[in-house]
């Protein structure tokens, strides 16, 4: 699964946030989206959704079981107080990658 | 009718109060995903048992992924797992003792919680029971890691119950008194007569007790009562 694949997916997975209401407005998945820390238009609640919702989607369309950990994340993100929608494809390739 | 579309999750199932819990469960017409340190002891087709150690963080993450994937939905989630040390004062206790009882009773049910929540949240819906003791109101001597580790239990609870309260999970906690069970029974007749002496309904609890009072918080009529310590025989 490529770069283009993943944010396709990270951005179904807003779009459904949206649908249920758990987001006010759209959101596009850019690599400078902020998902996580400040001028993060999601709140705790549906960003535990919306991890929930990418992990269900990467499982489906990779066949394989995804568990996206925070403290993973992190260790591609050190020294930042907030997470990008680029660093949360960078771990999620390598995620794909290593199984 | 009985038409098991419905899923619980129950921990601690192989004996005691948690096996009592999946049986009436599976007759209300759930279907009942339940686990225990041991193999499993009930044989239904709406019973699929887990060997599963929930201190283990990992394996309660793949536990719970493998339900969604299997039952599409959690209705309800009852912690009931969880070990009772024989009674040592707390200037006896060790920290093998203390860590034994807090990563059982707290890190378990935590863990639990935190998976299954995020089901109930994608769902809008669920019940989340978690099982503390009366214990932790009465303050026996000899019981502070088993009373801490309870206590904390309602900590969560009350916490979760608000944090989830607007998407129509309610959290509640069953505190039981003494139940008739093999962990119990081990006590001894003697200090199970000292602490049945100190209840307000002076005998000890039914499994059919527990169970009413569980299904009242699992009902789905049961929308507005949340974050709640239910005490069975003791007036607090």
């Amino acid at each position: 699964m490529d770069e283009k694949n993943i944010l396709q997916i990270i951005q179904e997975a807003f779009n459904s946030l949206l649908r249920s209401g758990m987001i006010p407005k759209q959101i596009i998945a850019i690599p400078e989206t902020i998902v996580l820390g400040k001028d993060s238009e999601m709140d705790s609640i549906s960003l535990i959704t919306f991890f929930s919702e990418l992990e269900d989607r990467f499982s489906l369309a990779s066949g394989k079981e995804i568990f996206l950990m925070l403290n993973e994340i992190h260790e591609f993100n050190i020294e930042k107080s907030y997470l990008t929608v680029s660093v949360l494809v960078k771990y999620i390739e390598h995620f794909l990658n290593k199984q | 009718m009985v038409n098991y579309n419905s899923v619980v999750i129950i921990s601690g199932t192989s004996r005691g109060i948690g096996k009592s819990l999946a049986e009436y469960y599976i007759n209300k017409g759930y279907n009942v995903y339940g686990c225990s340190r041991s193999k499993g002891t009930i044989f239904s087709d709406h019973y699929i048992h887990q060997e599963l150690d929930i201190t283990d963080e990992t394996k309660v993450i793949e536990w719970v992924r493998k339900i969604k994937r299997t039952g599409k939905r959690v209705d309800a989630l009852i912690c009931n797992a969880g070990i009772a040390p024989a009674n040592v004062l707390l200037s006896l206790t060790t920290s093998d003792i203390l860590e034994n009882v807090i990563e059982t009773n707290f890190y378990g049910t935590f863990f639990l919680c935190r998976e299954v929540s995020k089901i109930m949240l994608q769902q809008k819906y669920g019940r989340i029971v978690t099982f503390s003791s009366m214990a932790e109101s009465i303050l026996e001597e000899g019981t502070s890691a088993y009373s801490a580790s309870k206590s904390s239990i309602i900590c969560i609870t009350k916490i979760l119950a608000k944090e989830l309260a607007p998407y129509g999970i309610t959290c509640n906690v069953i505190a039981p008194s003494v139940v008739p069970t093999t962990i119990t029974e081990s006590l001894g007749e003697k200090i199970i007569d000292k602490v049945v002496s100190k209840l307000s309904v002076n005998r000890p609890l039914t499994m059919e007790e527990i169970c009413y009072a569980v299904n009242f918080f699992t009902s789905n009529e049961n929308s507005f009562i949340t974050g709640q310590v239910l005490y069975l025989g003791l007036v607090c």
